[in-house]
């Protein structure tokens, strides 16, 4: 890339980030030899006192832009609009420099519009970033006739850099979404359809703004896919009928809602779009699901997704203007989401697991398993209530009740995991009960946010290793189906118990305890059951 | 404080940091030039939270110079 930079003042340290840049002389139209990719227009009006003066030198500027235009020959033409708020005013009321730089704005947009190698470049939205006395230093101005402050070099390098790349048509093509806390506020798995957070109200009303967003970046082209571990249904079920919901399943060139990792999701949608891994950007909350897919697909791109709801529509902008801004849209994509959808196949069987199993090691993670007191009772109870989608028996308690099992012979746990990025306080709970040396299964859940990483095994398992050792000999367990809990449909046929399926639709699982469960070896493991 | 500098001066010239010898000065280093110079300065500035008068600039000229005229700011003259 080859760039010549037509200028009327020090714009060097403007560009001092790029190659291949040629400036003219002061105040020159003279264009030299050589192939050029862009001419950049990069005139700032002196900062005069006189009103005439500056009005003769817009003018003047006028002048020489036009010649400039005439004997170009390079192939695009980048003008940067003026900016005259750090001109002196000396009555309020006067708006001849204010109309005058209007109208020369105006007439450039004029030929933009009328050209295909014309560009417009408006300075005033990265002054808009800044205050009046951050944008000239009259320091350097007068040592050095530089006009925009060199502490904004840093800031211009970004922006300008940004600007090149829409010009170029380089962007990312697909953005893979979270639903739970990043579409709307909560979870849908267990607060329902009536409890997700999307409306008129604080923090609702952040997470329709932010569809809306989405919504326009779809209008330009950017493809939105989903990835999100719930049931298909229930989401589906929420973008049909949730009252507030801007989006709807049509808005989506692609989905996988499932308990899958997501690196193995965003890849599959990749493919399906026949898209490379690195046009793919990831918004998610969890810095969890992040950093798995930093680990297995690095090439993805993964903004930091603020921690307030109030910082999504900023943060959103941001990633959409590094990212997916272009300077002008085609019809082809406009169209894109159709075109895409038409095209994709359903490659939902060819799946390639790249081992995690490495990358969950790496988390250092803790599960520490505690007996019920009267300290976590509550919380144990809570997840009774609450726990919709990993739920064998979807029994809710109150809490008299789980003291009154708790008091007898029974055993009722609840584990605690934490790993690098924090602690996720209590997420999974069980309830056994115990005649002689048979253990029941009554309840075994856990918190969402914890799966997809086989914590739900290695919970189970040790408690039933810890039993074993107490003499238990027989296991018997149940899966009660509910709307919710599919997924765990299969999970004691896993662990190797034999099933039998009630008219009820209930499995009913029985295991002979002869040895020691084993699991991989992927965590700490804190047992805490002595006394 | 001299690897500090010579560490801006690597960024501002677009070097290696082994390249930047003790008794560099604008007179024995093609890179530093006047407009490298301003820049050199506004870095410094910014680097050790300082700010210069142009009379200053003017004589900080070489990797000696700068570092005298950083230590009186930074004592507070």
């Amino acid at each position: 890339m080859s760039i010549f930079v037509y200028r009327n003042h020090t714009v060097e340290p403007l560009f001092s980030n790029l190659k291949g840049v040629t400036y003219s002389d002061y105040g020159s139209v003279y264009f030299p030899e050589g192939n050029f990719t862009f001419s950049i227009w990069c005139y700032f009006i002196t900062p005069a006192f006189d009103d005439n003066q500056i009005l003769k030198e817009i003018k003047d500027i006028q002048t020489k832009l036009q010649l400039a235009i005439t004997n170009n020959k390079a192939g695009n033409f980048l003008i940067f609009t003026l900016d005259g708020r750090y001109l002196p005013s000396w009555q309020i009321s006067s708006n001849v420099v204010s109309k005058s730089i209007s109208e020369f704005n105006n007439s450039v947009y004029n030929l933009s519009n009328n050209s295909t190698t014309i560009k417009i470049i408006a300075i005033n939205e990265l002054f808009n970033q800044f205050k009046l006395t951050e944008i000239i230093n009259k320091k350097y101005y007068y040592l050095s006739q530089i006009i925009i402050n060199p502490l904004l070099n840093k800031f211009f390098h970004v922006w300008f850099e940004s600007i090149l790349q829409s010009i170029n048509g380089v962007r990312k093509k697909c953005l893979v979404l979270d639903l739970d806390n990043t579409m709307w506020g909560g979870v849908l798995g267990e607060d329902g359809i009536n409890g997700i957070k999307l409306g008129n109200n604080y923090p609702g009303s952040c997470f329709v703004d932010f569809q809306k967003q989405l919504k326009e970046a779809k209008k330009n082209g950017v493809l939105l896919a989903i990835s999100s571990k719930n049931n298909e249904n229930d989401v589906w079920e929420a973008f049909e009928n949730h009252p507030n919901m801007i989006l709807k399943k049509d808005d989506f060139v692609s989905f996988r809602i499932n308990w899958n990792n997501k690196a193995d999701n965003i890849r599959e949608i990749a493919t399906e779009l026949n898209i490379g891994i690195d046009s793919v950007v990831f918004i998610d909350d969890n810095p969890f699901e992040r950093s798995l897919v930093k680990e297995i697909e690095p090439e993805v791109i993964l903004p930091d997704f603020p921690e307030r709801p109030y910082e999504m529509t900023n943060f959103f902008q941001g990633v959409y203007n590094k990212y997916f801004l272009l300077y002008n849209l085609t019809v082809e994509d406009t169209v894109k989401t159709e075109q895409y959808k038409a095209n994709s196949l359903r490659l939902k069987n060819s799946k390639k697991f790249k081992s995690i199993n490495n990358y969950l090691k790496s988390l250092n993670t803790i599960i520490k398993i505690d007996k019920a007191d009267k300290f976590n009772i509550p919380r144990i109870v809570q997840l009774t209530q609450k726990t919709n989608q990993f739920n064998l028996t979807t029994k809710r308690y109150s809490e008299p009740k789980i003291r009154e099992i708790n008091s007898l012979n029974n055993l009722i746990f609840c584990a605690s995991v934490s790993d690098k990025f924090g602690d996720n306080g209590i997420t999974a709970a069980g309830i056994i009960l115990i005649n002689d040396n048979v253990a029941e299964i009554d309840s075994y859940m856990l918190s969402c946010r914890i799966l997809g990483r086989k914590a739900e095994f290695a919970i189970i398992k040790s408690v039933l290793n810890y039993l074993y050792f107490q003499g238990v000999t027989r296991v018997k367990s149940y899966y009660i189906p509910s709307p919710k809990n599919s997924q765990t449909e299969n999970f004691y046929d896993l662990m190797g118990f034999t099933s039998n399926i009630l008219p009820s639709k209930t499995k009913e699982y029985t295991l002979k305890l002869t040895k020691l469960f084993t699991f991989e070896n992927l965590y700490t493991i804190n047992l805490n059951f002595k006394k | 404080m001299k690897n500090r500098i010579k560490k801006v001066m690597a960024t501002v010239f677009l070097e290696e940091e082994n390249k930047i010898s003790d008794n560099i000065s604008q007179i024995n280093f093609e890179k530093w030039e006047s407009m490298t110079h301003l820049m050199l300065m506004v870095e410094i500035e910014n680097e050790f939270d300082v700010s210069f008068e142009p009379e200053d600039m003017v004589e900080m000229i070489n990797l000696e110079m700068i570092e005298k005229h950083l230590n009186l700011k930074l004592k507070g003259n």
